[in-house]
């Protein structure tokens, strides 16, 4: 199991090195100079020329990649062009915001989606299931910014119940903190929640049919025995996978929604640094980003050894 | 002295394409500590009709019968939860396929344990809080019904079975799992033991010793064995008496020596041809055709368009039970009856 988590942090440092080359090179890649757009079309040659040279954009393109690949090495990810002071105390400001709306999107869609995809499995074809499933598909259809502007208009404007604009820390208070992020992070947990609710629906339907629910109930264990002993862990395993795989999805849906909701968060800060050609922050956020998602993959795989004991990492696998 | 009496039972599956009656009016006797087999081809309804006896079936099946008598109480007037105490006590099943038939993310300790404190006394909660307790830190190891489960796994003549009752499905072979199963089975001592092709999905050499510990079991727990399958070597090595199901009828009952020596319905006889190892000729003859769409079936004798004996009549007019010899009856019309004293 030790030598599992090894192996699995080493991959994930590999896809991480591998994602800063690509982004390194991409962006690079990308016709403009960064610059003659932060000085402005009147600047001199020479005012260009000794800019560049302080920030090191002079160098060949070999030269500047192997000195960020030291500096991150060192968790450095540079200087802000456009900003002046490092990327990483940009980095320091702005995650806590997305990843507090992402988290609370996934309290929010986990716990909507698992009760309802159950209720939904359970109550086939009834009220209950055609209503569960609308409102899912509600979710599915509109991405996750549109909700996020619905949800500011109907509780911040109509009824003003709750803040539509900025970010109070967690340092403030857990109710502020959690006051301020509960409409980004809806707005980003409905699709989630509604992507999630399908597959436990469809998972515990499958699971019903099994055999071995046939063997519980032919041994005379009642209906919510069954349900919540017998089926619900083995329902959770393909729910635990999209899940992961919808994490993106989460992340995605933050960066958008905190611009409707005035957050500097990450997204704010991606959107700002390609504007501008600020090559370190826009590595830098995908950096994060990546390294979020890299994260949660390893937690779905060990959650996989807690849910599925035919899985046993590290040892043989059957 | 009868155990189980099933007396016209007819289970029926409202689909959309109109009803399927998969079971047509059944009469069923299981005697106590007998050995019973249900034979038929996959699609005759002998699963079916050992599911509607323990209300197995579900939704959109219908099941009616005269009367279903068990160890003198009426199956069919229990309520669900009534029926439940009986299902996996007094009246047990075992599936045919021992690889999905138990649970994936349960001890095999877990599941026996659990079954015998759903019939049995043992002063542990089966409430549902102490379910969900067990299945999420694992079983109490020192507690009666646990102790049971590692008796239950020798009784079934798993080695080491102290070991392997912490165990999961997975990490037993297929015969393991299926003794499992028995063990499981064998928790409420059953008086009877419903086994759905339990040798089916198995290794033959296993398969062999699967039969042989169903019969000592039954011996030595006095438990009756309705025996499902469609397999008649399986019958020949284990039954007393034989009922033969076609599309939903039994047509033909017998001692099982009888039914081999002298099989009297056209089916029985075309069964006894095409199987290998009761049939004494050396070339296998297959029946023709194929078991019928049970929906809406028109023709009285539902063997005549496959029937190499038929003749019109069969279309029109439904075949009773013929005597043919003591304990001896087939429903076919071109069978002249023998009289006999006995039914
Ligand atoms: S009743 Fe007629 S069709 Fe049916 S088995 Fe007998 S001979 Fe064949």
């Amino acid at each position: 199991m030790k030598a599992y988590i090894a192996k699995r942090i080493a991959y994930g440092i590999f896809v991480m090195w591998l994602v800063a080359t690509v982004v390194f090179f991409g962006l690079r890649a990308i016709p403009g100079d960064p610059v003659r757009t932060m000085l402005g079309p009147e600047a001199t040659d020479d005012a260009v020329q000794s800019l560049r040279a302080e920030l090191g954009l002079d160098q060949p393109m070999h030269v500047q990649y192997i000195d960020w690949m030291t500096d991150l090495a060192m968790f450095e990810f540079g200087r802000s062009i456009t900003k002046g002071g490092p990327v990483s105390s940009l980095l320091a400001d702005a995650a806590p915001m997305t990843l507090s709306i992402g988290l609370i999107g996934l309290v929010f869609g986990m716990s909507i989606a698992i009760p309802a995809g159950i209720l939904s499995a359970t109550r086939k074809y009834e009220v209950e299931d055609y209503a569960a499933t609308f409102i899912s598909f509600m979710g599915l259809s509109m991405p996750a910014f549109f909700i996020g502007i619905l949800l500011a208009v109907v509780f911040g404007v109509w009824i003003d119940l709750l803040p539509i604009f900025g970010y109070v820390s967690i340092t403030e208070g857990f109710f502020p903190w959690l006051e301020s992020l509960l409409l980004p992070g809806i707005a980003v947990g409905l699709p989630y929640g509604a992507i999630v609710m399908r597959m436990m629906r469809s998972s515990l339907l499958e699971v019903m049919n099994e055999p071995y629910m046939k063997t519980a109930r032919a041994k005379g264990v009642n209906g919510r025995v069954r349900l919540y002993k017998h089926a619900a862990q083995n329902a959770l395993i393909p729910v635990v996978t999209i899940a992961g795989i919808q994490t993106a999805l989460l992340l995605a849906g933050s960066v958008t929604v905190e611009i409707v909701f005035g957050i500097q968060g990450l997204g704010q800060l991606l959107v700002d640094s390609i504007l501008d050609k600020d090559y370190p922050v826009t590595q830098g956020v995908i950096l994060v980003v990546a390294g979020i998602l890299v994260f949660t993959n390893i937690v779905v795989d060990l959650l996989y050894t807690v849910l599925d004991p035919r899985i046993r990492y590290g040892g043989e696998q059957t | 002295m009868s155990l189980l009496t099933v007396k016209g039972l007819t289970t029926e599956f409202h689909t959309r394409r109109g009803v399927v009656t998969a079971v047509d009016d059944v009469d069923l006797t299981v005697n106590r500590g007998e050995l019973v087999g249900l034979v038929g081809e996959s699609g005759s309804g002998k699963t079916v009709l050992a599911e509607s006896v323990v209300g197995l079936v579900e939704e959109p099946g219908v099941v009616t019968a005269d009367s279903i008598v068990f160890d003198g109480q009426r199956l069919d007037q229990l309520t669900e939860s009534e029926m439940r105490t009986l299902r996996g006590g007094k009246i047990a099943m075992v599936f045919q396929d021992p690889m999905t038939s138990l649970n994936p993310t349960i001890s095999t300790g877990e599941q026996i344990a659990e079954a015998v404190r759903l019939h049995n006394d043992t002063g542990e909660s089966i409430s549902l809080p102490a379910e969900l307790k067990r299945k999420i830190f694992g079983a109490a190891k020192d507690t009666e019904s646990w102790r049971r489960a590692i008796e239950l796994l020798e009784e079934v003549g798993i080695p080491e079975p102290s070991v392997r009752v912490t165990e999961y499905p997975h990490e037993f072979s297929g015969g393991m799992r299926q003794r499992v199963m028995i063990s499981m089975a064998l928790a409420g001592e059953p008086d009877l033991l419903i086994a759905d092709e339990p040798t089916t999905a198995l290794d033959v050499t296993v398969q062999a010793q699967i039969l042989e510990d169903l019969k000592s079991l039954s011996q030595e727990f006095d438990t009756a064995i309705l025996m499902i399958t469609h397999d008649l070597a399986v019958v020949a090595e284990t039954c007393d008496r034989v009922n033969v199901m076609y599309a939903g009828n039994i047509i033909e009952r017998a001692p099982a020596d009888e039914l081999f020596a002298n099989p009297q319905h056209p089916y029985t006889q075309g069964l006894l041809a095409s199987t290998p190892r009761a049939n004494k000729r050396r070339k296998l003859d297959p029946i023709p055709g194929n078991v019928p769409d049970l929906t809406n079936i028109s023709y009285a004798c539902h063997f005549a368009p496959r029937c190499p004996e038929s003749t019109a009549e069969c279309y029109d007019v439904e075949p009773e039970f013929r005597s043919m010899g003591p304990d001896h009856v087939a429903a076919c019309l071109q069978r002249d009856p023998e009289v006999s004293d006995r039914e």
